[in-house]
């Protein structure tokens, strides 16, 4: 692995806190999870993204709390994750012209579609709904109208209100 | 932050050409319009390329595969929500709980609204008003059959409100401590402050009647207010920025130091101050509300300042001493 300027320091620190912890972690992410292959694999992603964050380790107070929450988001964006590949594939497999598609196919699409779902993560669910309608199924103001119970107007209003949440999210950072 | 910041209002308006522009149905007169917009100033083009990004983001999914992939996304939605939910349930609350409270869950009638220092929490009532619940926040709320009754008892809430599922509609009202706000079909926002209340109407209009004294005042859309429960203040111009918090994100206009950091405080658990000696620098931004480390960083490499956490509850951003 690659470590950063001050690589003995940080290893040390890391190797210390890996040694101390990472059977617990794992556990709590098991207790979870309810698998335990997952949990090690989020346990393993837990720490890479501990090192990745470059944080002054001996600094941190709580450890525990500090491993489960970085792992807490990570098995919250894992269960996402599942929820929205079987969705996809569920969707797909009732589609007549079905066809499996390949691996790395399926992997830039969740790719993306992780991306826009992260994105549209907090919007009212008529306004999500109607903004996915739009730009994914190509449907018309006046379809997602009658589909959602609103005016036309108020889809034109949801679609103004989604693109500026997009806009100050990624302003934002 | 990387590129550099647009105003809240050209973003608006970006956003509002690109559900203009999306309808389908476009005149020849409105596409004018909006060439003349995009190419009135730097500020539109550059913000018209961000909403160009983000629906861009949709074109990478092959088109025969879109179809598949919108189904997929709206149904994740709702089962996630369960999931999400039902995981809260099984791990005691904490942080989980957190998240689910976060997204617009339909709250029972009668509902007793509470926020925690940090969070923001949006919810839908049950006629399909908007209620948002502002950090550190507490309201009621009260639907009977002849009044919808928000009560904000601390804090501040923003609501868009939608017509009543009943009929005759029942007229939608928030108490604070100082007097009544009537809505009249509207977006606005009311905080409860120490002795006063500040009402912002972004849509629409509110009637306010304070407790003490027969006056009565509409606020129209774009106006601010202060008022006592013994009369009403000065009406100002509305800052569109006050509503950002209902995204997620802090906005500054070219805005002090020391304001932006009494706002973010009421975003952090314990104490986090502003030296007096750099108070008056300028920032301009958004910023996510929920990744406070990132604000920190962001201040630290736009500003001559740096940060330092004393203790865990302890932060306090200084003037940097570059050696």
């Amino acid at each position: 692995m690659d470590f950063p300027v001050h690589a003995s320091t940080a290893e040390h620190s890391l190797q210390q806190l890996y040694s101390e912890h990472h059977g617990w972690l794992n556990a709590w992410l098991r207790k979870r999870l309810g698998c335990a292959h997952n949990a090690a694999d989020l346990a393993q992603d837990t720490f890479m993204r501990v090192l990745s964050k470059d944080s002054d380790l001996p600094a941190i107070r709580e450890p525990r709390a500090y491993l489960s929450t970085i792992a807490h988001s990570l098995m919250v964006n894992f269960w996402r994750r599942q929820a929205i590949e079987r969705a996809y594939l569920d969707a797909l497999s009732l589609q007549p012209e079905h066809y499996a598609p390949s691996p790395e196919e399926r992997e830039l699409i969740m790719e993306t579609l992780l991306a826009i779902d992260a994105m549209l993560l907090r919007l009212p669910p008529k306004v999500r709904q109607a903004f996915l309608w739009s730009q994914l199924d190509g449907l018309t103001y006046a379809v997602i109208a009658e589909r959602l119970l609103v005016s036309e107007r108020m889809v034109k209003k949801y679609m103004a209100q989604a693109m500026l949440h997009c806009l100050l999210l990624e302003q934002a950072g | 932050m990387k590129a550099p910041a647009l105003d809240y209002a050209v973003l608006q308006q970006a956003a509002d050409w690109f559900a203009t522009l999306s309808g389908g149905a476009v005149s020849e007169p409105q596409r004018q319009a909006w060439r003349l917009w995009l190419a009135a100033s730097p500020e539109h083009a550059a913000a018209w390329q961000r909403v160009e990004a983000i629906s861009g983001q949709f074109e990478r999914v092959p088109g025969d595969r879109r179809r598949a992939a919108g189904q997929a996304l709206s149904a994740a939605g709702s089962s996630r929500r369960r999931a999400i939910g039902m995981l809260a349930l099984l791990c005691g609350g904490g942080l989980l709980a957190l998240a689910t409270a976060r997204r617009g869950t339909l709250q029972a009638w009668a509902a007793n609204q509470r926020t925690a220092t940090g969070e923001v929490r949006e919810t839908r009532l049950a006629d399909g008003t908007q209620l948002w619940l502002n950090t550190n926040s507490a309201a009621d709320i009260d639907y009977s059959a002849s009044l919808r009754r928000v009560q904000v008892l601390r804090g501040e809430v923003l609501l868009e409100s939608a017509h009543d599922t009943l009929v005759p509609a029942r007229p939608l009202v928030v108490d604070s401590q100082q007097g009544r706000m009537r809505a009249l079909g509207t977006r606005f926002s009311v905080r409860q402050g120490e002795g006063y209340t500040q009402l912002s109407v972004f849509d629409g209009a509110v009637q306010i009647s304070p407790v003490q004294g027969a006056a009565q005042q509409v606020i129209s859309a774009g106006q601010q207010v202060r008022f006592t429960a013994a009369g009403i203040g000065a009406v100002q111009a509305a800052e569109p920025g006050r509503q950002a918090w209902s995204h997620g994100v802090l906005l500054a206009d070219n805005r002090r130091l020391d304001d932006f950091i009494a706002e973010l405080a009421e975003y952090t658990p314990g104490y986090l101050g502003c030296d007096p000696q750099i108070a008056d620098l300028r920032l301009v931004g958004a910023y996510p509300l929920a990744d406070r480390e990132k604000i920190f960083a962001a201040l630290q490499s736009s500003l001559p300042v740096r940060i330092r956490h004393r203790t865990p509850w302890w932060t306090v951003v200084e003037p940097r001493t570059d050696a």
